[in-house]
């Protein structure tokens, strides 16, 4: 039973990586090539909060990340870690921490880091990861 | 006639930290003064406690220009899933359990954070769960200059409740150079003092 126990950890630790890859390379294309689609990546009513910014529900979402200038991320690390069944009910829900550099228009290119809870959920063509939480900052001082 | 396609659109200003409510406040800044006056202490051991069973651990790092010395004491553990491929060495890096989490962040370099410089930011609460992070600057501790190298970071933690707390399960943390305008801001401030007396700063 222990040995069970630690394959199925191994398990979901892969399964975490391998999503949390994924997930940050489409995020970020979308992000900076087709924003209009970047809510549906978000639960219905999940949360962003951006700089200290605080955004709820897909819609509000696909707004304000609409309202932002264009941009051009590069993402240069990256981990993902798997919250264990116990503590999520057997809602499958992984945890994805991103870093780069990222440039608004009107803005110097600027480090940035950004973490996201995402959860699976059962879409209209089998599992779908959605974020349920995101929150971001630059790697700068608060403006005063 | 022209077309006006050219609007300037302005980011949004940035704000401080992000708490749903003034419990959620209260408690995450509890752990985190608690927190990180164990950890800069020297003994990391106490942070024990802090620590779920089950909970897990790792950190990467990014070098983000060739001219920049690069968070080298923090290389050998970093887990930077864009370098790191092989899924063995990926779970090497993932820290489980209190003791091998505790004893990871035992090992590495002495720290002085910077509390003036700290945004948390909440993403999700349930009465079952809650995930935030935090982000900010800490400096090496050290003779040499370079030890007092002035570092940025983000630390996302996912806890679950427990007594009149809560114990961490996911602790993910990441590290870099600090950017030009954050050594600017801190440069100033070598005097180390506490976290347990935060509060917004009077001095410059």
């Amino acid at each position: 039973m222990a040995a069970s126990v630690i394959v199925d950890r191994k398990t979901q630790i892969s399964q975490a990586c391998q999503s949390g890859e994924e997930f940050a390379r489409i995020y970020y294309e979308k992000f900076d090539k087709q924003r209009h689609l970047i809510s549906n990546l978000y639960e219905q009513s999940g949360n962003v909060v951006w700089n200290g910014n605080y955004v709820t529900g897909r819609e509000n979402i696909g707004k304000f990340f609409q309202n932002l200038p264009a941009s051009e991320s590069d993402l240069l690390s990256l981990d993902a870690q798997p919250i264990l069944d116990e503590f999520v009910q057997g809602q499958t829900t992984i945890l994805v921490h991103a870093a780069g550099n990222i440039k608004f228009s009107g803005k110097n290119r600027c480090k940035f880091s950004e973490s996201f809870l995402l959860t699976a959920k059962q879409g209209n063509d089998g599992s779908v990861w959605r974020v349920v939480s995101d929150t971001f900052r630059f790697h700068e001082p608060l403006p005063t | 006639i022209t077309f006006d396609l050219d609007q300037t659109v302005e980011l949004p200003k940035a704000h401080g930290s992000y708490f749903p409510s003034d419990d959620v406040k209260l408690l995450i800044i509890q752990f985190l003064e608690q927190y990180y006056v164990v950890y800069d202490s020297g003994d990391r051991q106490q942070l024990l406690e802090a620590y779920h069973d089950h909970a897990m651990f790792s950190l990467f790092v990014s070098k983000q220009s060739s001219r920049e010395a690069g968070p080298d004491e923090y290389i050998h553990e970093s887990r930077n899933l864009l370098r790191i491929k092989d899924s063995n060495f990926r779970n090497r890096l993932l820290k489980f359990g209190r003791l091998a989490v505790v004893s990871a962040l035992s090992e590495l370099p002495a720290s002085q954070h910077e509390p003036s410089s700290f945004t948390v930011d909440v993403g999700f609460v349930l009465p079952t769960l809650m995930n935030f992070t935090v982000s900010g600057v800490f400096r090496g501790v050290g003779k040499s200059k370079h030890k007092q190298q002035l570092w940025t970071f983000s630390r996302a933690f996912v806890v679950v409740p427990q007594g009149r707390g809560f114990s961490v399960v996911n602790d993910n943390l990441f590290i870099s150079n600090a950017s030009h305008s954050q050594v600017e801001a801190y440069k100033l401030t070598p005097t180390p003092s506490p976290i347990s007396s935060p509060g917004p700063s009077t001095e410059k």
